[in-house]
C-alpha cells in the first residue's frame, strides 16, 4: 500500500491547491483535449458518417502530398523569416515604448497615449489593406510622398517583392504593439519604488536605472511573451497576408497558411489543413519546450 | 480529508465518461438499418405519391433545410426567415412543413462544412459543386428520383442547353441534386467605354482590338485634377478573359479542337501575342501600375473618380459605376459595346455552362422526392406567377410600391436557362414600339424597368433609372445579349463537370503559377517569352495529367455547345 | 532635452495609430459614392448619418447587445475566477507543490495544439452546449495566456506575506484571496481588460454554435449584417434594391460601433495599470 501513504501526504499537505486547479482542468480536459480527437483527420481520409476512429487511415499521405508540392519550400521559408522578424520587432517596440513611456511624468499624457495606442487593435485588417494600399501607394501616397521630399525614389510597398515582408512586419507590429506595451507597463509598475530610491542615493542617472532596475525587473516578461510567440512562429497571420497579398507578391508573401487556404477552395477535404496544423502544433511544442529548457537550466528561471 | 478522496475519483471518473461518451458517438448508427428503414419508407411514401408527382403530402411531412440569405431581405411585417408567409404556402400547397435549422447571412460555408463534417445535415440544403463531389464520394446524399417526380414544366425548363448543367449533377447515371439552372448567357462580355471622353478628344467607337487598344492608349494621355488617367480596368484577379477573347483566346477555360482534343486555353501559343499588347499598353501607362495589388472594389475607385476610361464585364456589372449619376445629372456617359476583335472574325465571349449551386438532399432523409415538389411548384410559381402569388409577392399576395423582393425567401430558388434572352427580346422591343404590354404581365420587377427607361428617356435623371437605360433600352446591354445569342457569339467551356481528382489536388498550385507569371509579364518584369517556361512547368507539375482526365470526361460527357439551338 | 524628444517621439507614435483610426470615422460617416470614389481622408466627405441609422435603427442591435452584455458578465468572471484558482497555485515553487509543472503543462498544450473548429463543434454539440449562450462560454473558460500572466505577477509577491499568513492561521484559499489578490491589481486589471476584450470581440463562435440570429452577440448580429456581396451575381431586381448602402461604410460603422465601448472602459481601467504594490505593510 505505498501508493496511498505518499498521496495521502500530498492531500494533506496541498489537497488545497490540487482542488483549486481541478475545475479548469475539467473544462480543458472535456473541451480541448476531447477536440484533440480530431487530430486524427491528419492521418485518416476522414468519412463524417465512420467519425474520428472508423475512417480510412492513410498515414503520412497527407504529408507527402503537401511536401511534394512545388510551392511548399518557399512558403515554408517565408513563414520562417516573416514571423521571426515579427517576433523580434514585436519585441522591441512595445518594450522600448513602455520604457519611454514610463519616463513620461504626466499622468494625463501617459493615459491618452495608453488609450491610443490599444486602437489599432481593433482594426480588421480588411478595413486595414484598404488604408494601406491608399498611403502606401507609390504614386500618390502620403508615405511615398514623405519619400519624394526627402529626395527618394517610390517604394511599391506591398506590390515589391523586396518589401512585402517589411511590409508585413511593420503593419502587424502597428496593429497590436499597443495592448503588449500594457503589459510591460504592468509590470514595469511592480517594480518596488525603494529600488529607485536607493539607486536615487547611489547617485545612479535615469540611463543606469533603466539599465539596472527597469529592464531586469521586465526580464522575466520579456521572456515568458517571447517564449509564448516562439509557439507562434509557423503562424505568420494568415488573416492578414490573405487580405494583403497578391500573385504580384507570392514569392514573398505566400506563407503555409494561405497556400492550404488555396487549396482548400479547389478541394473540400478535412486532411491537409488539420496534417499541416498539427506539424505546426509540434514544431511550436519542440521550441517553446527547449526555452522553457533552457531557461530552466541555466537561469532557474521556471518560465511558465 | 479522507471524505474528499471519494469525491476526487468520483470527478475523475465523471471525465473520463463524457470523454468517452464524445467519442464513442461520432461512430454512426449502423448504415445498413438506416438505409434500409429509409428504404422502406421511401418505399412507402413513393407508393402513395407515385401517381401524383404533385401531390400533396398528408398528413404534412417536416423537411428541414439550411439558409443564406440577405441581411436586408425584405419581410411581411412580423416575419422573419425561420417563419413567413412564404413557408406557411408550402404548407398549404404541398403538404411540406418547411424548417431552418440554422439560416445565416454570411460564412455558409463554414456553417455548412461543419454539419457535414459532424453528420448533422438537413434534409436538403445548397451546396456548391466541390462540396457535392465531397458528398457524392462519401455517399452523403440521396439520388432524386426525377423521372416519376419532375413535372412535363421542370423536364422542359431544365433542358433548355440540351441538358448540360442536369449532366454535371449526374454521377454513375443517378440523379445526386437539383442543380440551381441559370441561363449562361448573361455572362457576354461587354466593353464599356466614356463616351464622353471618345467625343471629347475626337475618337470614333471601336470597331477593331487595334482601336481600342488605341483608344486606351489615348485616355492615358489625359490630365485630370484627381491624379493620373488610365486605359483599362484591371485588378489583381487579373479577369481579363473579355481581353483575350478579341484575340481569339480562351484562358482558364477548357477548348475543345476540331480533332476532338480538349486543351487548357491558357497554353495556347498565341497567348503571347495578346500578352505583349498587355505589356506594351502598361509601359505606355494605360494601366495602373498598382493594379496588382488592389483588388475590385479598390481598383473602381479610379473608375468613380473619372480615372479609367475603359471596363469589361457582364451587363450587371454598370451597378459598379457609382458615380456616373451625380445630383441628378449624368456625368460619366458609359457606352456599352460588344467585343470587338483583331480580325475580321467576331469575337467569341467565353462562358460556362455550370452552375455555381446544387439542392442536395441528405442520404438520411425520409423522403428525398420531396425536394422535387419543391422545384415542380417553385417552376409552376414562375410559369404561372397569378396561381401562387404569395411565393412571389408576400402575404399582399401583389407587388408592393417598392417593389420589394419575395422571391428569394423561397428554399429552393432555380432560374431559366433562357432568362437573358427573352429579357433581351422583351425589354428592348417594348422600349423601341413603347409598349409595356409586350413583357409579361407577371415580371413586375421588369415592367418597372421599362419605367424606369422612359423616365430616364424623359429627362428623370438618377442612378436607377439611367442603370435600367443602360441595360432594357432599345440598344442596351440586354438587347446585345439577344444579339449575340442570335449570332452564336459564345464559346463555351469544354469541361463543366465537378473538378477531377488531380484538378483538386494540383489546380491551385497551377493558377498561382498562371496568375503570378500573368502578373509579372503585364509589369514588364518578365519578357512574353518566359510565357512559354510557364506552358512547360504547367504540363510539368500535373497539368498533363490533369488534361488526360478531363478528356477522358469530355468522352461521356455530351458536347456544350450540341444543344445550342434558340428556344 | 531627452524630454522632448521622448514627447515627440510618442505624440508621433500616437498619431501613427490615430489617423487611421479617424480615416475609418470619416468612412463611416460619408455617403457611400464618395467612399466608392476614395475621396474620403481624415473628415467625411458628404456628412451623413445613414451607416449608424442602420446598425442601431436595426431592431436586433438591442436584443444582441444585451446578449453580448450577458455574455460578458457570466464568461468573464469565470475567467476571472478560473484565471486567479489557477494562477494561485501554479506559482508555487516545485519544492512546495510538486504537480504544479505537470499541471502547467497540461494546460499550455491545448495552446498548442487544437483539434480545429469542428471536433469542438462536436463536444460543443455532445454536451448539450448549441444554442445556449454556454456555448460561447464554457470551451473557452480557461484562458491559459492569461493564468500565465498572473503567475508570473503572484510569483512576484515576497513570500514573507505568505509566511506569515500561515502563521496566523490561513489557509491557501484565505491566502489567496486576502493578501495576493489585492496586491495584484495591476495584473488582475490586465488579465480583466484582456478576457473582456476577447469577449467582447469574439464573432465567429457564435455564428457557429448558434443556430438562430436571436441569439447572437453584437459582434456575429455586426458581422451578419453587413456582408460583402458580389453585385455582378445579383439579377437587375435585386440590385435595383441593395446597392444603395455600401458595405464599406457599413463595415466601418459596424467597427465603431464594436470598438466604442472598450475604449470608453479603458481609461477608468488603466488607474489600475498604474498602481505599483503596496510593500511593506506585512501587518496581518
Amino acid at each position: 500500500m505505498d501508493v496511498i501513504a505518499p498521496l495521502r501526504r500530498e492531500w494533506n499537505r496541498n489537497g488545497l491547491l490540487h482542488v483549486m486547479v481541478w475545475p479548469a482542468l475539467f473544462l480543458v480536459l472535456l473541451y480541448h483535449y476531447g477536440a484533440m480527437a480530431g487530430l486524427l483527420m491528419a492521418f485518416e481520409r476522414y468519412v463524417p458518417t465512420k467519425g474520428f476512429f472508423n475512417s480510412p487511415w492513410i498515414g503520412w499521405d497527407n504529408y507527402k502530398y503537401v511536401i511534394a508540392l512545388p510551392d511548399t519550400p518557399r512558403v515554408i521559408v517565408n513563414t520562417l523569416k516573416i514571423s521571426t522578424m515579427k517576433i523580434i520587432f514585436g519585441l522591441i517596440t512595445p518594450v522600448v515604448t513602455a520604457l519611454l513611456l514610463n519616463e513620461v511624468r504626466k499622468m494625463a499624457f501617459r493615459r491618452i497615449f495608453q488609450t491610443i495606442v490599444y486602437f489599432p487593435h481593433f482594426l480588421s485588417w480588411v478595413i486595414i489593406s484598404g488604408i494601406l494600399m491608399d498611403i502606401l501607394s507609390p504614386s500618390d501616397g502620403m508615405v511615398n510622398r514623405l519619400i519624394a521630399g526627402l529626395g527618394g525614389k517610390p517604394i511599391f510597398f506591398l506590390g515589391d517583392n523586396n518589401w512585402f515582408q517589411f511590409t508585413l512586419v511593420a503593419s502587424d507590429v502597428w496593429k497590436d504593439f499597443g495592448f503588449k506595451t500594457i503589459v510591460y507597463l504592468a509590470a514595469l509598475t511592480s517594480i518596488s519604488p525603494t529600488l529607485y530610491e536607493a539607486s536615487e542615493i547611489d547617485g545612479a542617472n535615469r540611463w543606469q536605472q533603466t539599465l539596472h532596475i527597469t529592464l531586469p525587473g521586465i526580464v522575466p516578461i520579456i521572456i515568458l511573451l517571447t517564449t509564448l510567440s516562439l509557439g507562434e512562429v509557423l503562424n505568420a497571420g494568415f488573416d492578414q497576408i490573405l487580405n494583403l497579398y497578391s500573385p504580384a507578391v507570392y514569392k514573398t508573401g505566400d506563407v503555409i497558411d494561405t497556400l492550404v487556404y488555396r487549396l482548400g477552395l479547389q478541394q473540400f477535404q478535412y486532411g491537409v489543413a488539420t496534417a499541416v496544423g498539427f506539424f505546426k502544433s509540434c514544431v511550436s511544442l519542440i521550441l517553446i519546450g527547449i526555452s522553457y529548457f533552457l531557461a530552466y537550466r541555466l537561469a532557474n528561471y521556471r518560465i511558465f | 480529508m479522507n471524505k474528499l478522496r471519494y469525491p476526487a475519483l468520483a470527478i475523475g471518473l465523471a471525465m473520463l465518461l463524457t470523454l468517452f461518451n464524445a467519442c464513442s458517438k461520432n461512430e454512426a448508427s449502423p448504415p445498413a438499418s438506416t438505409a434500409a428503414a429509409t428504404g422502406s419508407q421511401t418505399a412507402q411514401a413513393s407508393a402513395s405519391q407515385a401517381a401524383n408527382p404533385t401531390g400533396k403530402y398528408d398528413p404534412s411531412i417536416e423537411f428541414t433545410t439550411v439558409r443564406v440569405y440577405d441581411p436586408k431581405q425584405y419581410f411581411d411585417p412580423g416575419d422573419d426567415i425561420d417563419s413567413n408567409a412564404v413557408y406557411d404556402y408550402y404548407d398549404t400547397a404541398l403538404g411540406i412543413k418547411l424548417k431552418n435549422l440554422w439560416a445565416v447571412t454570411s460564412d455558409y460555408d463554414s456553417k455548412l462544412k461543419v454539419a457535414i463534417a459532424s453528420d448533422t445535415l438537413p434534409d436538403f440544403f445548397k451546396a456548391s459543386p466541390v462540396v457535392l463531389q465531397q458528398l457524392v464520394t462519401d455517399d452523403m446524399v440521396a439520388s432524386l428520383p426525377w423521372d416519376e417526380y419532375a413535372s412535363d414544366d421542370l423536364k422542359k425548363w431544365v433542358s433548355y442547353d440540351g441538358g448540360i448543367q442536369m449532366q454535371s449533377a449526374t454521377f454513375n447515371g443517378k440523379l445526386m441534386a437539383v442543380p440551381e439552372t441559370r441561363g449562361p448567357y448573361g455572362d457576354l462580355g461587354i466593353v464599356y467605354i466614356r463616351k464622353d471622353w471618345l467625343r471629347e478628344m475626337n475618337l470614333s467607337e471601336p470597331q477593331t482590338m487595334d482601336d481600342l487598344n488605341n483608344i486606351a492608349k489615348a485616355f492615358a494621355q489625359r490630365s485630370s485634377a484627381n491624379g493620373k488617367v488610365f486605359g483599362y480596368f484591371l485588378d489583381k484577379s487579373l479577369d481579363l478573359k473579355s481581353f483575350f477573347n478579341s484575340y481569339h483566346l480562351y484562358p482558364k477555360i477548357w477548348v475543345k479542337d476540331e480533332a476532338g482534343n480538349v486543351t487548357y486555353g491558357s497554353l495556347d501559343p498565341r497567348m503571347k501575342v495578346a500578352l505583349q499588347e498587355l505589356q506594351d499598353l502598361f509601359k505606355a501607362g494605360a494601366i495602373d501600375p498598382e493594379f496588382g495589388v488592389k483588388d475590385k472594389n479598390k481598383e473602381l475607385e479610379l473608375v468613380n473618380s473619372d480615372r479609367v476610361g475603359i471596363v469589361y464585364g457582364r451587363y450587371t456589372d454598370a451597378n459598379g459605376f457609382k458615380n456616373a449619376v451625380k445630383d441628378d445629372k449624368l456625368v460619366q456617359d458609359w457606352g456599352a459595346y460588344l467585343l470587338p476583335s483583331v480580325d475580321d472574325k467576331p469575337a467569341l465571349s467565353q462562358v460556362n455552362s455550370s452552375v455555381k449551386n446544387y439542392f442536395a438532399v441528405s442520404k438520411k432523409s425520409k423522403h428525398p422526392e420531396a425536394i422535387i415538389k419543391l422545384a415542380n411548384l417553385w417552376i409552376d410559381s414562375q410559369l404561372h406567377p397569378e396561381k401562387h402569388p404569395i411565393m412571389n409577392w408576400g402575404k399582399t399576395e401583389k407587388a408592393d410600391a417598392e417593389n420589394h423582393i419575395f422571391y428569394t425567401i423561397n428554399p429552393l430558388v432555380i432560374f431559366g436557362q433562357a432568362d437573358h434572352i427573352n429579357m433581351g427580346t422583351y425589354l428592348p422591343n417594348a422600349d423601341k414600339l413603347k409598349d409595356p404590354s409586350l413583357i409579361p404581365s407577371d415580371k413586375k420587377g421588369q415592367i418597372k424597368q421599362y419605367h424606369n427607361v422612359q423616365d430616364y428617356e424623359n429627362g428623370i435623371v438618377n442612378f436607377t433609372n439611367w442603370l435600367a437605360w443602360l441595360q432594357a433600352s432599345e440598344h442596351g446591354t440586354m438587347s446585345m445579349i439577344k444579339t449575340a445569342y442570335d449570332n452564336n457569339l459564345y464559346k463555351f467551356d469544354a469541361f463543366f463537370g465537378a473538378p477531377t481528382a488531380t484538378m483538386g489536388q494540383k489546380m491551385a498550385t497551377l493558377q498561382a503559377k498562371e496568375d503570378e507569371m500573368m502578373t509579372k509579364i503585364i509589369l514588364g518584369a518578365a519578357s512574353v517569352d518566359e510565357y512559354d517556361s510557364f506552358i512547360a512547368e504547367w504540363k510539368k507539375l500535373g497539368g498533363d495529367q490533369i488534361t488526360a482526365e478531363v478528356n477522358e470526361w469530355a468522352a461521356t460527357h455530351q458536347d456544350p455547345l450540341a444543344g445550342r439551338t434558340a428556344k | 532635452m531627452f524630454t522632448v524628444i521622448n514627447y515627440l517621439l510618442l505624440t508621433g507614435l500616437a498619431a501613427v495609430c490615430m489617423l487611421p483610426f479617424l480615416h475609418v470615422l470619416s468612412i463611416s460617416l460619408s455617403s457611400a459614392q464618395e467612399v466608392a470614389a476614395g475621396r474620403v481622408g481624415l473628415y467625411p466627405a458628404k456628412f451623413t448619418w445613414a451607416s449608424y441609422e442602420t446598425v442601431f435603427g436595426s431592431a436586433g442591435y438591442m436584443k444582441a447587445s444585451l446578449v453580448s452584455l450577458e455574455r460578458i458578465a457570466l464568461g468573464v468572471s469565470l475567467n476571472m475566477l478560473l484565471t486567479v484558482l489557477l494562477a494561485y497555485p501554479l506559482s508555487k515553487e516545485s519544492g512546495q507543490f510538486r504537480m504544479r509543472t505537470v499541471y502547467v503543462w497540461l494546460f499550455i498544450l491545448p495552446m498548442l495544439f487544437s483539434g480545429g473548429m469542428i471536433p469542438t463543434y462536436m463536444i460543443v454539440k455532445e454536451t448539450g452546449l448549441i444554442d445556449s449562450i454556454w456555448a460561447l462560454i464554457l470551451p473557452n473558460a480557461v484562458p491559459i495566456f492569461n493564468v500565465v500572466l498572473l503567475l508570473n505577477f503572484f510569483r512576484g509577491i515576497p513570500r514573507e506575506m505568505e509566511e506569515s499568513a500561515k502563521i496566523d492561521g490561513a489557509n491557501h484559499f484565505t491566502i489567496m484571496w486576502r493578501i495576493y489578490v489585492p496586491v495584484s491589481m495591476a495584473g488582475l486589471a490586465t488579465v480583466f481588460l484582456f478576457a473582456v476584450v476577447a469577449h467582447w470581440n469574439s464573432w465567429f463562435d457564435g455564428m457557429i454554435y448558434l443556430n438562430s440570429p436571436k441569439d447572437y452577440p453584437l459582434q456575429t448580429y455586426l458581422h451578419m449584417s453587413f456582408t460583402v456581396k458580389d453585385f455582378s451575381e445579383m439579377t437587375p431586381e435585386e440590385l435595383e434594391h441593395y446597392f444603395k448602402v455600401d458595405d464599406r461604410t457599413g463595415r466601418a460603422a459596424q467597427i465603431f460601433v464594436a470598438a466604442l465601448p472598450i475604449l470608453l472602459v479603458y481609461p477608468f481601467l488603466q488607474r489600475h495599470f498604474m498602481k505599483g504594490i503596496v510593500l511593506g505593510s506585512v501587518k496581518e
